[in-house]
């Protein structure tokens, strides 16, 4: 449980940079999508259970359109489906090394983008192509930064990985016969 | 007891567990769908969780944002100072340029105002001049000579012995010509002599140079008068000289020798040009035919001319 609060505090500091970032950075579409990054190494991490990765993916993207300012729902429903696209990958994958995790992140990135724009869609006129050139530049921004939020990942985990004490050690044990 | 950690470790599912699975996916997919569905009618309408959340979110986005664009103004105004090193050459080099422009500027606008006025002393009633300019100084202190240019085709008329004169006073005589060219004796050559009156006074002196120094040595005439002169006194040329026009600047008295009373009285006389700086002169051709006695002044000395009274 501390491991799932840690990650929806770590996703909302993030998000804080990102919209921060977007204010000044003169290009805006090359703000990476940490969010998305986490939500993504929750799919592609083991040792997450399917429904709690499903529901930190569903926190962060409401986070996501709050700050964003985007319909509610928009991002918790393409966050979802990303993480369940990610568990999948994880099962019938294999899912190591960075090189695959920048690539995976691309893919994912910039499908996320398109599914945004779809969505968006929904409630304002279509962006065009240039809405496209800017997922892509997002994507891309995001499949760049994954490394890094990936290791943060991982040292959440380390940090938040229970060691078993000597009573739990010896109930795994088993009996030799 | 084996059997029940090996499922707890994750061994073979159910296939209820699947359904299970199954289940809460499509659940958790549709939530935030209908979620989206419902508030694509009012997307501007905030629940009291998204308010408690953008009220804790603004103050820490706005210390976010503060920091960052300290980090930034740091990095940008202390250590990222490459390009301010590089606007700063730029910056001195056009500084430097334009100060050479300006001096160059301030040295074409002193000529031109010293052209207007050796215009207006060349366009002088009376005595006819030829402007020359000065293209050497002289080569030995013993040799107090300049060489000159005169304007093209006025060199046949310039002869040996005529005055030179500068905005500032009496420069010399022309000792030599060669063509459009010649050699200008300065007043100051221990050679060259002149007769001199002191305006205030109305004492005559004659002049000659001091050899090695840039001064006139001036013998005063013995009398009352001669005990006037005092510092700082004006000298200009008087009628005697030959060839030379009248109440032409020669310098100030800088020291008087001798005291009052004596057969002799010497006095050291700076010059009103500075032959070191000279640049354009004028060579006086003809003197004015001389005034009627009547329209002179009686007993009022001429004011001098030149720029330095």
């Amino acid at each position: 449980m501390s491991r799932a609060i840690l990650f929806c505090l770590v996703g909302f500091g993030l998000l804080l940079v990102q919209s921060t970032l977007r204010q000044l950075l003169p290009v805006v579409a090359l703000v990476p999508d940490p969010a998305l990054l986490l939500v993504l190494y929750l799919g592609l991490t083991p040792r997450q259970s399917a429904w709690v990765g499903a529901i930190l993916a569903i926190v962060l993207g409401y986070l996501t359109d709050l700050l964003g300012a985007a319909p509610k729902g928009l991002h918790a429903l393409v966050y979802v489906l990303l993480f369940y696209a990610a568990r999948g990958a994880q099962i019938r994958l294999l899912t190591r090394g960075w090189i695959f995790e920048v690539w995976f992140c691309l893919l994912a990135a910039f499908l996320g983008g398109f599914l945004v724009m779809l969505g968006r869609a929904l409630a304002a006129p279509a962006v065009g192509v240039r809405g496209y050139l800017v997922a892509v530049l997002q994507a891309a921004a995001t499949a760049a930064t994954a490394p890094v939020v990936f290791f943060i990942g991982r040292r959440i985990d380390r940090w938040t990985s229970r060691v078993p004490d000597g009573h739990e050690r010896d109930s795994l044990k088993v009996p030799l016969k | 007891m084996a059997t029940n950690s090996l499922s707890a470790w994750g061994g073979p599912r159910a296939p209820r567990r699947r359904w299970r699975d199954l289940f809460l996916c499509l659940l958790l997919v549709a939530v935030p769908a209908l979620f989206l569905r419902a508030n694509l009618r009012s997307p501007q309408q905030l629940n009291f969780i998204d308010r408690g959340i953008l009220k804790v979110s603004s103050p820490l986005q706005s210390g976010l944002t503060s920091v960052i664009r300290g980090a930034v103004g740091l990095w940008e105004g202390y250590v990222s100072l490459v390009h301010v090193k590089r606007q700063n050459d730029l910056l001195r080099a056009e500084n430097a340029r334009l100060r050479e422009d300006a001096a160059r500027a301030r040295r074409e606008a002193a000529a031109a105002a010293r052209y207007e006025e050796l215009l207006k002393l060349r366009d002088d009633k009376g005595a006819a001049k030829v402007a020359a300019r000065v293209i050497g100084a002289d080569a030995s202190p013993h040799f107090r000579v300049v060489r000159v240019s005169f304007a093209v085709g006025t060199g046949p008329s310039i002869k040996k012995d005529m005055p030179v004169l500068a905005l500032d006073g009496l420069v010399g005589r022309v000792r030599r010509v060669y063509g459009d060219y010649g050699d200008v004796q300065l007043a100051v050559d221990p050679t060259s002599t002149f007769d001199a009156v002191v305006p205030r006074t109305g004492t005559h002196c004659l002049l000659d140079g001091i050899p090695g120094k840039n001064r006139f040595r001036c013998r005063l005439e013995a009398g009352a008068a001669a005990d006037e002169v005092k510092v700082g006194d004006l000298l200009v040329t008087s009628q005697h000289n030959a060839n030379m026009p009248r109440a032409v600047t020669i310098g100030r008295v800088a020291r008087v020798e001798g005291s009052r009373g004596t057969v002799h009285r010497d006095a050291e006389v700076l010059p009103a040009v500075d032959f070191s700086r000279l640049t354009e002169v004028l060579v006086v051709l003809s003197l004015p035919p001389p005034a009627p006695p009547e329209s002179q002044p009686a007993r009022r000395p001429r004011a001098p001319r030149g720029l330095i009274q």
